[in-house]
């Protein structure tokens, strides 16, 4: 392990093994708070590590949205099992929930430890609040690149309306709306 | 049976996570808050307000879910099903796509897929606005933080800690 350790800075033109890929990944999970991981884990695996190329660590990005789960998770994943298989996805997996996992667990400790007119609460009621605006800002630019494309404003009408208004579930818009959509952009070339 | 329960939706929602993982939101919200009345809406806002501060992706809300059910061991069990089942779907995809090698499907997939994904985030917002936004002062906190979101290059973590300190001063 100490020996692993001190290659760090020079690891670049070695493989990595599973305590580089462990420590990497949870370094990055550590820090990346609110978001943000896609950047660090460039900088980290590509630039700092040199275990991927700029190009390879773009066709992996193109990867993912063919699988579920969120990117930075799915990134780390393709990482692992790049360099050592199944053993190596399963540590970057592992690595990248870890830190979140125990920091939220504290968070939901105090939380649920006090009444609900403490000020704890009022603490996460405004985290709550401030969350929903930053969340439209995100679905507001999310948007905009579309705007002029009614195609594409079509389907994210349909879903929000079914979902938010119908009720319907994920699974249909995964089975109907969403596979529709790709055979639009398909056959049309564009959306 | 609860544990069954827990198990079964975080399941199934890892495997539907297709495109980033808040698509699951409103999916989530409607089988915790509404089918099973394991939290309420405003629990379940606050929870996903944690999990997006925390490092990590927001997908760990499941963890916060698991602990309201079960404590640790609930964490534990939500969290592994939650991450598990794409992490084993990331590695086979990952395993074929190195079979397949540059295949044009992958960027119709993922353009096809952005209305759709786009659609479920905002469907997510709303979710969690029904129980993040309960009287004027939260719809206040929201705008401002909207506005700064937009207009400022301010990190996340402190537009929600910021939100956090008016929420002691005038959400208590």
């Amino acid at each position: 392990m100490s020996s692993a350790a001190s290659l760090e800075d020079t690891v670049s033109s070695v493989e990595p093994n599973l305590f580089n890929i462990g420590k990497t990944f949870a370094l990055i999970s550590l820090t990346a708070f609110g978001g943000g991981q896609m950047t660090s884990m460039r900088r980290e695996v590509v630039k700092r590590m040199g275990w991927l190329t700029d190009d390879e660590f773009v066709e992996y990005l193109s990867l993912l949205p063919t699988m579920p789960g969120p990117l930075p998770i799915g990134l780390a994943v393709l990482i692992g099992l790049k360099f050592r298989g199944f053993m190596g996805a399963a540590v970057a997996l592992f690595s990248c929930i870890i830190p979140a996992f125990l920091m939220l667990m504290l968070f939901a400790w105090i939380y649920l430890s006090q009444p609900a007119d403490s000020w704890v609460h009022a603490l996460f009621r405004g985290c709550a609040a401030a969350v929903v605006g930053i969340n439209l800002a995100n679905a507001y630019e999310l948007t905009m690149p579309f705007i002029r494309r009614p195609i594409a404003l079509a389907v994210m009408a349909a879903t929000i309306y079914g979902v938010s208004m119908l009720h319907v579930s994920l699974e249909l818009v995964l089975f109907t709306l969403a596979p529709l959509s790709v055979i639009l952009r398909w056959r049309l070339g564009k959306l | 049976m609860i544990w069954g329960q827990l198990a079964g939706l975080f399941v199934v929602l890892s495997l539907l996570g297709f495109g980033g993982g808040n698509t699951i939101i409103p999916q989530m919200y409607a089988e915790a808050v509404h089918h099973y009345g394991w939290l309420t809406a405003a629990q379940f806002s606050q929870f996903y307000a944690m999990a997006r501060m925390a490092p990590g992706p927001t997908t760990t809300i499941s963890a916060l879910v698991g602990y309201k059910v079960g404590g640790l061991p609930g964490a534990i069990l939500a969290a592994a099903c939650m991450f598990i089942p794409a992490g084993i779907a990331v590695t086979i995809g990952g395993t074929i796509w190195a079979r397949l090698g540059n295949h044009p499907f992958r960027k119709i997939f993922a353009d096809g897929m952005a209305p759709a994904v786009i659609g479920l985030i905002w469907s997510g917002t709303l979710v969690i606005a029904q129980g993040g936004v309960g009287n004027w002062q939260a719809g206040a906190v929201a705008a401002l933080a909207l506005g700064l979101t937009l207009r400022t290059k301010i990190s996340v973590v402190l537009t929600i800690l910021g939100g956090g300190i008016l929420g002691v001063i005038f959400l208590r």
